[in-house]
């Protein structure tokens, strides 16, 4: 049981909720990086692919696509391995950015697919956009980084 | 108002040093893995285990264990319980700080 006649005097108490602010920000300062680190990576390799996808054909499409898949799995494997504690709002924040991401990404599989190396605008304007959506959620989330 | 004094409604569980600092940091997040829950209130290993079992008991924490690979991980996070707790806690710890407390 405390001795409850030595708890808090208000300058005690100050200190107390200013170690608790400390304490909160130092522990999950590092929490969001890794998360950026996967967007970023997310984005760069699903925009490329896009661009691989979108403008090659026969075999050439094939080894793109093998390229995509294995960098999909590292992407995930880093994620599983570093992306360990969570800054209180990221979870609703990660369904956000992923269903961003691969929004984007499920449009540009349906015209890529059928592209045969034609489609050259669209390919580039979806790989933009995949690079767009990605920088933006990174960027947010470095924002709530560095709160 | 009961005249009684704040610190009478702080949290005993909560009030202990290494506790309040493990609570403190995990009001911040919804999860924190063990290592970077021992790093930021630095403790050691058998120390942090000691007292995630005493939260957890309280009700407070809920602990998760799981593998990454062939590695073990455990996530901890506050309950809801844990965090009403806490913001209580602080509350009452900020009606200490104004100086409004009857009887001092």
């Amino acid at each position: 049981m405390t001795d409850r006649t030595s708890l808090p005097t208000p300058d005690e108490a100050r200190r107390l909720l200013s170690d608790a602010d400390s304490t909160g920000r130092q522990a999950t300062a590092a929490a969001s990086w890794p998360a950026v680190a996967v967007l970023l990576a997310f984005g760069s390799t699903l925009s490329l692919g896009t661009l691989a996808l979108g403008l090659t054909e026969g075999r050439n499409y094939l080894v793109a696509m093998a390229g995509l898949l294995v960098w999909i799995g590292v992407i995930i494997a880093f994620q599983l391995a570093f992306l360990r504690s969570h800054k209180v709002g990221f979870g609703k924040r990660w369904v956000g950015y992923i269903v961003g991401l691969f929004g984007v990404y499920v449009v540009s599989m349906v015209v890529v697919a059928g592209s045969q190396g034609e489609r050259v605008v669209a390919t580039c304007l979806l790989a933009g956009a995949l690079l767009v959506v990605s920088v933006g959620c990174a960027l947010v989330e470095a924002r709530e980084a560095r709160r | 108002m009961s005249g009684e004094h704040p610190r009478l409604r702080l949290s005993d569980t909560l009030h202990q040093p290494v506790r309040f600092s493990m609570t403190a940091a995990l009001a911040a997040a919804e999860q924190l893995d063990f290592r970077d829950l021992r790093d930021a209130v630095q403790v050691s290993d058998s120390t942090l285990s000691k007292q995630i079992a005493i939260l957890e008991d309280a009700g407070y924490v809920t602990v998760k264990k799981g593998f990454v690979g062939k590695r073990p991980r455990t996530s901890l996070a506050l309950s809801t319980e844990g965090r009403a707790a806490w913001h209580e806690h602080l509350s009452v710890l900020r009606e200490i700080a104004s100086g409004a407390t009857p009887g001092d």
